[in-house]
């Protein structure tokens, strides 16, 4: 059971409208929440909540507000009057949520708030309010350039998270090897990046950006064999040139943006098959 | 499809101080409700629990010999690591007798059947018919390994035989036809260092039956064959010690086919972890002009398998010396190896296949959730791993709630420490 209000509503509203009775305060004059999550089922509060939310539940147990405190939730509200338990109320005291219980059920309290006629605050701070949409997973490294003994840490550790979803091996395989590659060109020619990590059902994508010399003519990089690696570099047994022709090869989607003494910005796609 | 495994848990023996969940390298134990839960399709047998456990909760399924007295014949291939045990002086001949006289009609070697293996994967790494790196494939908790968890490298699992199959084939084979029995009466019973080993034999990876009727710990023989052994020893050592034995190239002990193939193009590694980093770099194409990779899950080798009795590090030695003393092969005529690789004598019939686990839902939907949960339970858990909700990482536990096999109110420090 699911109800989420579009507009940011400000937490006194819920408690009037509702005839609540409050049990733990731990809430600022005036503060706004993002939406109502209504559920009992607490492992679709932490896949589907958003951060910033109210659990409306009538599962009574210290479960409910770990799992609202887990999917950084403000605050509970339990229906049909139930009693909070006292290891609840202590644990949200303790966490920094709040604690209201009404007498409506389930469905009379999701009503009347979707009636609440919400006014959004003029100002919203966007990075407060994270949203994640429960389908994407999101992850991301940063890469020293220069570091050779930590070279490889990133496409290890993309490559453990896109084994631990549970793609096919090849697939897998793939954007491991062309991780590394780009890891590898970052470690060689520029100062730092940030490598961003968005894998779905449909689709990996891999975002490197990094801050360096950047890349003169794209065309001629992506010739195999073409290498602007030092003898030091060579001789590590890097820097042979099959970099981006490699990553080429294995990505379904490359797309390099590159301007010269500023950085480099790589986006490689697979599709999922 | 539910697997095999050599050891059982006996709960009642438990008193829950969570070494094994803590030791398992594969994280296929957790304990709750007063009790272990193991994930199955996660054990690859190496038998770190076994030893871990002081209280002797996991208890190895073992063969007994009285098991075998079904047999009309009982032949017996102990494994190379048996001749470490008991130290420099005793000649492996002793070994031989000390088993023969406590009811076995033959010993089998093994150590003619490594040797000619280790020439047939020579000869097949010279031509560039096979993918490289080959895995060497005698350490089975290592295949078990790559089931689980690398199933992109399953093709690189060496193509043949071990030499302990391809020493109960022959045994079988030449006795059948020298007694007149049929193979069905003949036992051969192998002496393993290891329980994956003995898995191995139950239910192996790579093929539908083990040669191999049965399987002893080498614990086990070594309480049997100790007093035998220094009886004969006692009695007529000299005539035991003139017995011809070849023990070839320390087979079994980490470092020793790197040493004698090709050095160059092998890398010899042991250990779980750090067999994930070398498999991780194959993975990942970062390993070149590597041909082959010898790899043992026990640290040392088979020499620290889990039913060892002597300190791998003195068995190590004895081997060392044991290859000096007895390593020169017999006759072996190597046209004769050739005939054989034509005819796919060393070659398994089978390809071993990927272990589907518990965390592969089979949809990405669903573990992209799962993984969305786990990480969002994961930020707000102390990271200490102190393992008291049963799981042996906060990782671990994250996941488990994830995937609805634990509660959150597991952990003890997500409850409230003010009542």
């Amino acid at each position: 059971m699911k109800e989420s209000i579009p507009n940011i509503v400000d937490i006194k509203r819920i408690q009037e409208t509702l005839k609540a009775k409050l049990w733990v305060k731990n809430t600022a004059e005036g503060e706004y929440i993002t939406g109502i999550y209504a559920s009992d089922l607490m492992s679709d509060v932490l896949a589907y909540g958003n951060s910033g939310s109210v659990l409306l539940t009538g599962l009574n147990s210290v479960q409910a507000v770990i799992s609202a405190y887990m999917a950084e939730f403000k605050g509970i509200i339990f229906i049909r009057g139930k009693v909070p338990e006292k290891e609840t109320l202590n644990f949200a005291k303790e966490k920094g949520l709040f604690i209201f219980s009404t007498e409506d059920d389930m469905f009379e309290a999701c009503v009347k708030i979707a009636n609440i006629e919400g006014k959004a605050p003029e100002i919203i701070d966007e990075t407060k309010t994270e949203k994640k949409a429960w389908n994407i997973i999101t992850h991301t490294f940063y890469i020293d350039g220069q570091d050779f003994a930590s070279a490889g840490m990133v496409s290890t550790q993309v490559k453990a998270i896109l084994k631990s979803i549970g793609y096919d091996p090849l697939l897998i395989r793939r954007a491991a090897i062309s991780t590394y590659e780009a890891e590898m060109n970052v470690v060689m020619h520029a100062r730092k990046a940030e490598v961003t990590l968005t894998a779905s059902d449909k689709e990996i994508y891999i975002i490197i950006i990094d801050e360096g010399k950047g890349i003169k003519d794209i065309d001629q990089a992506m010739q195999v064999g073409y290498s602007t690696a030092t003898e030091e570099q060579r001789a590590l047994g890097f820097g042979a040139g099959m970099g981006l022709p490699n990553i080429k090869k294995n990505a379904d989607v490359l797309e390099i943006d590159s301007v010269v003494d500023t950085g480099t910005r790589m986006e490689i796609v697979f599709y999922v098959k | 499809m539910r697997y095999y495994h050599s050891h059982v848990i006996i709960q009642e023996k438990c008193t829950g101080r969570l070494t094994c969940i803590r030791t398992c390298p594969t994280q296929a134990l957790r304990y709750r409700n007063n009790s272990i839960i193991f994930h199955d399709d996660l054990c690859v047998d190496c038998g770190a629990c076994i030893n871990a456990c002081e209280e002797g909760v996991f208890v190895p399924i073992i063969d007994e010999i009285a098991d075998f007295e079904k047999f009309e014949f009982k032949i017996v291939i102990p494994s190379h690591t048996l001749y470490t045990q008991f130290g420099l002086n005793v000649h492996p001949g002793l070994i031989h007798r000390a088993l023969l006289n406590i009811g076995f009609d033959a010993v089998h070697e093994i150590s003619k059947h490594a040797y000619e293996l280790s020439y047939v994967v020579s000869e097949s790494l010279k031509s560039n018919i096979q993918r490289k790196p080959i895995i060497s494939n005698f350490c089975p908790s290592l295949i078990r390994l790559v089931q689980v968890s690398y199933p992109n490298l399953i093709d690189l699992i060496s193509p043949f035989d071990v030499s302990r199959e391809l020493a109960a084939k022959e045994a079988k084979v030449k006795y059948s036809r020298e007694l007149g029995l049929s193979q069905d009466k003949i036992g051969v019973i192998f002496i393993s260092p290891c329980p994956a080993m003995v898995v191995s034999i139950k239910q192996p990876a790579e093929k539908d039956k083990s040669w191999i009727d049965g399987a002893i710990s080498i614990n086990d023989i070594y309480n049997s064959i100790l007093p035998e052994i220094l009886r004969i020893q006692e009695e007529s050592s000299e005539e035991a010690e003139n017995d011809f034995f070849y023990y070839g190239k320390s087979w079994g002990v980490l470092g020793s086919i790197q040493k004698h193939h090709d050095p160059e193009h092998t890398i010899s590694v042991a250990g779980i972890d750090n067999i994930k980093m070398i498999l991780d770099d194959i993975e990942d194409s970062r390993l070149q002009n590597v041909d082959y990779i010898e790899a043992f899950t026990c640290p040392q080798g088979c020499i620290s398998g889990a039913y060892c009795v002597e300190n791998p590090y003195i068995s190590r030695n004895t081997a060392i010396m044991f290859e000096k003393r007895y390593g020169d092969p017999p006759e072996i005529d190597n046209k004769e190896i050739h005939l054989r690789m034509d005819k796919n004598y060393y070659k398994l019939d089978k390809k071993v296949i990927p272990r589907i686990t518990r965390s592969m839902s089979g949809d990405i939907t669903i573990s992209i959730k799962r993984m969305n949960q786990k990480q969002k339970i994961l930020r707000k858990l102390p990271n200490k791993n102190c393992g008291l909700c049963g799981a042996p990482t906060c990782e671990t536990f994250a996941q488990d709630c994830a995937w609805g096999d634990a509660e959150l109110t597991d952990c003890i420090f997500l409850k409230s420490n003010s009542h």
